[in-house]
């Protein structure tokens, strides 16, 4: 019985964690342009995430090290810096991302500019990661992040044609607009697996102490959880398509996205909207915050735990105490949240093989992971996706900002 | 290699530096059309009571910001003809907020559709849904 409710909570937290500010925009973004075109992207990214999720979780099961604690052990220090540096640099841009997310949501149902609720919206997050314990974090979080599924009832009211969404599952080649086509897709691609998610589920099974006897369930988490996810992106892809690219309604702001969810709620779609992307990115923004923390605590040796008092792992405090301010000066400097969401996000494809080729090495080394060692197929299929995205990521990045 | 990778670099960015002014019309004009649109989807939603006045209003200032950012990039990448369709849509827009301000539903309804028709917007293709 226990293990059952564990393994529901495991699905439940994965839907509510799945969504976050870059998930929503680039589903919302690439409905508007594309259409149901681009659903086999999500499709194959949602394969790989579950691939990488499961082995994640596995990796913290067996060897019971964190992913970057593995990879500094494994891969030395060297290494270890240069993925410090990448990661630091994407996740701060993320954090700021998921920070203006908050804000914009709040911003919609005020009517106030974004950037007074972005100093609140930071200390609220610093509050509650100081005050509180890693299952408050990551459950509670991920809980109220259950309204996402307002996504799903609205595409529902809506009623798409089945077998046109089945069609949007086949790869093909854009009907026009090749450059935003891709750089969409490794947005796409680069949402679902976010380096900082793959250390921060790591990090969560250190903290709640996973062993052997929790693989099954790891395992039900990655594809049950990251399945029912990505059903609601898809039902953000598709209620995207259906109400706004028909009218012409393009993504670029937020204030153009939330009218999807006005078709099917009427004057409850706005503020269910912003409920939705304010959740979804409050959420994260802790995930992001705290992976910010283990990552400089588990490379440099210093105690890490998000249960212990912050006078006991003060440096590991002091990282996300730092990172946060940083991430709300960032979204104010930047401006437009919806840009640095979708360039974070790109950016995330073309940094994921500096976390995800390490993983690979680990999960086949006999040392770490005995007999739990991956299969080829898992080695294969991930290895194959990481690459073609990376590579799109290095042609569409520079073609789409400096093409402006 | 480490050349072949700088070759490669450098015709990438050079790709993208320049942006052609037919690119750039086409963008400017991409932009006009959406905002057009959305004006004009969220003047008869406003009309209807589906979206709050302060969202509204919301709109209306986000779709003058994002114009004036697409008019200068236009006029710096394609001239003053690039950034015509831009320029089009924003004269109306004055007219919507104007009527926003005065609570007058009808008048920024009027003044929306005629933004939109003023630059048409790419549509996507509608998605078959079932009867």
């Amino acid at each position: 019985m226990k293990n059952l409710t564990n393994v529901a909570l495991g699905i439940v937290t994965s839907i509510g964690g799945f969504l976050d500010v870059g998930a929503i925009a680039t589903a919302a973004l690439a409905g508007a342009a594309f259409g149901l075109q681009m659903l086999w992207v999500l499709a194959l990214g949602t394969i790989c995430v579950m691939f990488l999720t499961e082995m994640a979780g596995r990796l913290a099961c067996v060897s019971h090290h964190s992913l970057v604690d593995a990879v500094r052990e494994r891969c030395g220090f060297r290494y270890f810096s240069f993925l410090l540096v990448g990661e630091l640099l994407v996740d701060l841009l993320v954090l700021a991302a998921e920070i203006g997310g908050v804000a914009v949501a709040l911003h919609l149902v005020t009517g106030i500019d974004y950037r007074w609720f972005v100093p609140i919206v930071a200390f609220a997050l610093w509050l509650l990661i100081w005050l509180g314990t890693f299952s408050i974090v990551q459950n509670g979080a991920s809980l109220l992040g259950l309204i996402t599924l307002a996504f799903v009832v609205g595409m529902w009211w809506v009623g798409p044609s089945w077998h046109e969404a089945m069609r949007g599952m086949l790869p093909s080649a854009p009907s026009h607009d090749a450059a935003r086509y891709w750089f969409t897709a490794v947005g796409i691609i680069g949402a679902l697996f976010e380096p900082f998610m793959l250390n921060f589920y790591t990090s969560g099974a250190i903290e709640e102490k996973w062993s052997l006897k929790d693989i099954p369930m790891n395992r039900v988490t990655a594809v049950l959880g990251m399945g029912f996810g990505a059903v609601i992106a898809f039902s953000i892809v598709i209620l995207s398509a259906l109400t706004l690219g028909p009218h012409g309604i393009q993504v670029d702001s937020y204030e153009q996205a939330a009218f999807m969810l006005v078709e099917p709620f009427g004057s409850w779609g706005i503020p269910l909207f912003a409920a939705c992307l304010g959740t979804a990115c409050f959420g994260a923004s802790l995930q992001v915050a705290l992976n910010l923390a283990y990552l400089f605590s588990q490379g440099f040796g210093w105690n890490w735990s998000e249960n212990l008092k912050p006078h006991e792992d003060a440096r590991f405090a002091i990282t996300y105490t730092l990172a946060i301010p940083l991430g709300a000066v960032l979204v104010v400097m930047l401006g437009d949240p919806l840009q640095i969401t979708t360039f974070s996000m790109a950016l995330n494809a073309l940094l994921a093989p500096v976390i995800v080729f390490p993983l690979l090495i680990l999960m086949n080394d006999r040392h770490y992971m005995r007999e739990y060692r991956n299969h080829v197929v898992g080695n294969v299929f991930v290895s194959a996706i990481v690459v073609i995205a990376f590579l799109i990521a290095a042609v569409a990045i520079p073609l789409e900002v400096l093409g402006g | 290699m480490l050349r072949l990778g700088a070759a490669i670099a450098t015709v990438v960015i050079l790709a993208g530096c320049s942006q052609s002014p037919d690119k750039a019309a086409k963008e400017a004009r991409d932009a006009a059309g959406s905002w057009g649109a959305t004006l004009s989807a969220a003047a008869e939603r406003w009309g209807s009571g589906e979206i709050s006045t302060s969202y509204f209003q919301s709109v209306v200032t986000q779709a003058r910001t994002s114009l004036k950012k697409e008019a200068q990039s236009a006029r710096t990448s394609g001239g003053d003809a690039a950034a015509a369709p831009v320029e089009a849509i924003s004269a109306h827009v004055e007219a919507i907020s104007d009527a926003a301000a005065r609570g007058d539903r009808a008048a920024a309804i009027q003044a929306a559709h005629a933004a939109a028709s003023a630059v048409p917007a790419h549509k996507t293709p509608p998605v078959a849904r079932p009867q």
